[in-house]
């Protein structure tokens, strides 16, 4: 999910005046056929462990689009991979995070999500579930136990928690370890009139979170079940879908996964099935208004759907898609599944705009602003593209490393937000723009930084969803951004090869299952070593080395900020040998003053200063940092400091400095104030690099508006 | 006697304007530069190209830049304003023919109250015809786009006139029948056309203005381009009021 930075106001200006600049659409439009396996080949995808199936679901559902409404029946076949006898199951029933103010989403959200502003009419949605019982379970189900018997076909009775958005049913009987069970739900979705991801605007419906799921058995026999609440999303199982769904003949439908068959209409209506395999969610999109627009990746079927308004864009999008495509397969691994799905909402629909779901998502729409603004050099090329890209990359960062986004949101959203800008880089090159405006531009870490103050020192990395308060407002630069920097900082650090192949390593090793921040860092830990010694001359020659586990906790579970500051930089007398020192024979002899002991330090040659730079540590974040010296003759010299302590005096006897820059290669993202990383000795200062221009801006401005003096 | 002579015959009214101009300008924009470069105190940033973030993150700390910089655009927008009535006294009497310093002087102040009148009867005509403008953009964008040009650069012409009437034929400037008077005169096409092309011309001198600053941040050639056009604004704005006395003196008398 895109969550909105509504408080970087002047970045956000940057973007609502930017003009878009787009370059020619990739091809889009040709039909093309629809695959006949839900997975790629395993030669294109590799190998899916088998174990990860823990959840099946075959739904069959009708929409009635006039009520906004879904009538289905949910048999989900759950197996015990755990250790232990399961007597209940906990069922999510997201929908009832709508159903009315009092709900722990709604008491959260207050009326509004991401802007956009719940309605009066269709305000609440909800899931009701109508009837429950055990069924005949299909006989492959069972891995440890195929022959047994199962629990008996019957009706179980179930009850809905404190919060009506879980529920749990209760087993008349344990289900083994290896054993499984088929529960059969009925259910009606009313859909609310959408605001947030789900729901209908006029004849749009988009059908997110929709039906009864189970929540997830962990390794040591609980279960997990969260209550949905602002920012907790979702945490579920891999398993196969099989889904039936009715509609109007009208509705133009797209889906997760891939469509197996369509019945002939009948009377005004249809049947669809759908095949999705070795997911964790199922949703799906209908409007009578959708145009579908395909193109392929390689053997993967992408498809777009959107009305016509919106079809000027959909090159873009595709291009967008297809680099993200491109990197993340390469970065990440070979994307699994055979189809993506993207779906346009319409402009009355923008609360269901920028929501992943397995190969399926929802993406935003490109600004477009007046042309005459591009005479002023504004550009911008991320807008909606973003929001595809950051989407797509949700297929692999919770699609197939489907880690708990109410536990750790950090793991999806901010691992994703790092793989959207290492794809952006593979896209656009690195250090890439994102704004421009006349001779400047703001690149993608300028953004970064510029969220990365105020709020985002207010809750760890590392924090659960219900943490971060919507009051408060830090959830997206902490989750997202803040997750980012941290992750790419370190990349900057040890340098881009080697995170690149821990972070393969992570996503290889932990595809389709449901990796925690732990495993995260254990397999940085596994792949870079505990303690990693960095290139280039440290203090006093000595080699620096970056402590992953420390920096991992500073970054993860601490509010610390990365800030370093030059404190000094400056050139002194070198110590002379002026005084009295005893001679051979024991007198005392006065050594004299050198003769131009009164002259200015700018009039001194080199060899009789001693340049001194100050490096202060101003946040509590400990981490290495480059100092980079210019010196009289325009050398320049580099060294790295641990950054351990508060500060460190770096000298250079017989050297003149001119200027000291801190993090001269921009590697701490970390780091938001950078104001204070460059620094002149006094002898060599020269002007700062923003009054200047800053202030002939200003002149221009008051000369244009004094127009001549207005005559 | 042609506009542009009317003004070429006045270098040193054109030089004093346009130097006041640069002048008051450059002081607007100097509390901008003082805030900053106390805000900066001894750091300089690295790389240019990357002004606006510096800028940003720098505002953040220290809001008094931006309220600095908000100040300097109100009090410009608000001098050329004020500077507009109290100079046109000064300013039509030089360019009817020579005139003293002191005359000048006296023409300012003397017409300092009627100026100003003027100019507010002129921002009410000019909503008004905005208003008529935008009204026939619901017919066609186009419409809009030509009746607003057309509505702005005859107001403007308007107050020229009636500007120009009272300091040099002596009308009664705060009466509204002047200002009546004149918009009847500036419809006719031929001033309408001449005045209306330097008042585009000076639309365009600002918007380059506006295009050099932003397109030469930090740039050492982007200023003095500024100020050039600055200048050059000022010739503009003398030669459209120079039309308005033409207009006035071609005139017959009663």
């Amino acid at each position: 999910m895109v969550v909105a930075v509504t408080r970087r106001t002047a970045f956000a200006s940057l973007l609502a005046v930017a003009a878009c600049v787009a370059p020619p659409s990739a091809e889009t439009g040709t039909p093309v056929p629809e695959p006949t396996q839900a997975l790629r080949p395993v030669e294109l995808r590799g190998a899916v462990p088998s174990q990860a199936r823990i959840a099946d679901y075959e739904i069959d559902a009708q929409l009635d689009a006039e009520q906004h409404q879904v009538r289905g029946t949910a048999r989900i076949t759950w197996r015990n991979r755990s250790s232990r006898a399961v007597d209940s199951l906990p069922l999510h029933l997201y929908m009832n995070g709508f159903r009315a103010e009092d709900t722990a989403w709604m008491l959260e959200a207050r009326g509004s999500h991401r802007g956009v502003r719940q309605s009066d009419a269709g305000r609440y949605g909800y899931i009701d579930l109508r009837a429950a019982r055990l069924v005949e379970r299909p006989r492959e189900a069972d891995l440890q136990n195929p022959e047994g018997a199962g629990l008996p076909p019957g009706p179980v009775t179930w009850k809905e928690g404190d919060d009506p958005s879980i529920a749990s049913v209760t087993l008349p009987a344990a289900v083994q370890p290896g054993d499984s069970v088929a529960l059969e739900l009925e259910f009606v979705t009313q859909l609310p009139e959408v605001f947030a991801r789900t729901g209908y605007a006029d004849d749009f419906h988009m059908l997110g979170q929709w039906f009864p799921k189970l929540g997830v058995l962990q390794p040591d026999g609980t279960w997990r079940t969260h209550v949905f609440t602002l920012n907790s999303e979702f945490y579920a199982d891999f398993g196969n879908y099989e889904v039936h769904l009715d509609v109007p003949e009208a509705m133009v439908v797209g889906a997760s996964g891939i469509l197996v068959a369509a019945d002939p209409p009948s009377e005004g209506r249809k049947r669809l099935h759908y095949r999705a395999e070795m997911v964790h969610d199922f949703a799906w999109a209908a409007d009578p208004d959708f145009i579908v627009l395909d193109a392929q990746w390689r053997d993967v079927r992408i498809r777009q759907l959107m009305h016509r308004a919106q079809q000027a864009d959909a090159g873009r999008h595709l291009e967008a898609l297809t680099a993200a495509l491109e990197s993340m397969d390469t970065r990440f691994g070979a994307y699994p599944w055979s189809t993506i799905t993207v779906v346009h909402p319409p402009e009355a629909a923008k609360g269901a705009q920028g929501m992943e779901y397995p190969t399926f998502f929802t993406t935003s729409e490109i600004l477009h602003t007046p042309a005459w603004l591009g005479l002023f050099g504004f550009a911008e090329r991320f807008s909606g593209v973003f929001t595809t890209v950051h989407e797509f990359g949700h297929q692999y960062f919770q699609g197939m490393l489907a880690s708990d986004e109410a536990m750790q949101p950090w793991l999806d959203e901010g691992l994703n937000t790092t793989s959207n800008m290492l794809a952006l880089n593979d896209w656009h090159g690195e250090d890439t723009w994102f704004a421009r405006i006349g001779n400047q531009v703001v690149s993608i870490d300028d953004f970064v930084r510029g969220t990365l103050d105020g709020e985002s020192q207010l809750d760890p990395v590392d924090s659960r969803a219900e943490t971060y308060r919507a009051v408060v407002g830090d959830y997206g630069d902490v989750v997202y951004r803040k997750t980012g920097a941290l992750m790419l900082s370190l990349r900057r650090i040890v340098g881009a090869d080697r995170f690149d192949a821990a972070f393969k390593a992570y996503a290889l090793d932990w595809r389709f299952r449901l990796p925690t921040g732990d495993d995260m860092v254990a397999t940085f830990l596994r792949e870079l070593g505990p303690n990693i010694t960095l290139a280039g001359d440290g203090v006093d020659d000595q080699p620096v080395v970056l402590d992953l586990a420390d920096y991992f906790e500073q970054a993860l579970h601490t509010v610390h900020q990365v800030d370093f500051g030059l404190d000094q930089v400056k050139n002194q007398r070198r110590a002379g040998t002026a005084g009295y020192h005893r001679d051979e024979h024991g007198a005392l002899t006065l050594q004299p003053l050198p003769e131009d002991d009164e002259r200015p330090l700018a009039e001194l040659a080199d060899d009789a200063l001693e340049g001194v730079v100050v490096v202060r540590r101003i946040g509590e974040f400990r981490v290495p940092v480059e100092v980079e010296v210019e010196f009289g003759d325009r050398t320049r010299e580099r060294r790295t400091w641990s950054g351990r302590d508060r500060y460190h005096i770096f000298t250079w006897p017989g050297r003149r400095v001119r200027s000291a820059r801190i993090d001269p290669d921009n590697k701490l993202l970390l780091e938001a104030r950078r104001i204070d990383n460059h620094r002149d000795a006094p002898d060599s200062a020269r002007p700062n690099g923003l009054s200047r221009p800053v202030g002939d801006l200003g002149e221009a401005t008051a000369l244009a508006l004094l127009g001549g003096l207005t005559l | 006697m042609s506009a542009l002579r009317r003004v070429l015959r006045a270098p040193w009214l054109w030089l004093t304007l346009g130097a006041l101009q640069l002048a008051l300008a450059a002081g607007l924009a100097a509390p901008l530069r003082a805030v900053l470069r106390v805000s900066m105190g001894p750091f300089t940033i690295g790389d240019e190209g990357h002004v606006l973030a510096a800028l940003l993150e720098l505002a953040t700390e220290h809001p008094a830049i931006v309220a600095t910089f908000a100040t300097t655009l109100a009090a410009s927008a608000l001098l050329g304003l004020l500077l507009s009535p109290l100079l046109a006294g000064a300013v039509l009497v030089r360019l009817a023919g020579p005139a003293s310093v002191g005359e000048q002087a006296r023409a300012a102040f003397t017409h300092f109250p009627a100026a100003l009148v003027i100019g507010l009867y002129g921002l009410l005509l000019r909503l008004l015809l905005a208003l008529v403008a935008v009204a026939l953009g619901s017919l066609h964008p186009i419409l809009q786009i030509v009746a607003l040009v057309a509505s702005l650069t005859l107001s403007t012409l308007a107050v020229d006139l009636a500007r120009a009437r009272t300091v040099l034929d002596g009308a009664r400037g705060l009466h509204p029948r002047t200002f009546l008077r004149a918009i009847a005169t500036a419809s006719q096409p031929a001033l309408w056309l001449r005045s209306g092309l330097l008042t585009a011309l000076q639309w365009a001198v600002t918007l380059a203005i506006l295009l050099a600053a932003v397109h030469g941040i930090g740039s050492a050639w982007s200023p003095w381009l500024v100020r050039g056009l600055a200048l050059l604004g000022t010739f503009v704005a003398l030669w459209r009021i120079a039309v308005a006395v033409d207009g006035v003196q071609a005139r017959p008398r009663p």
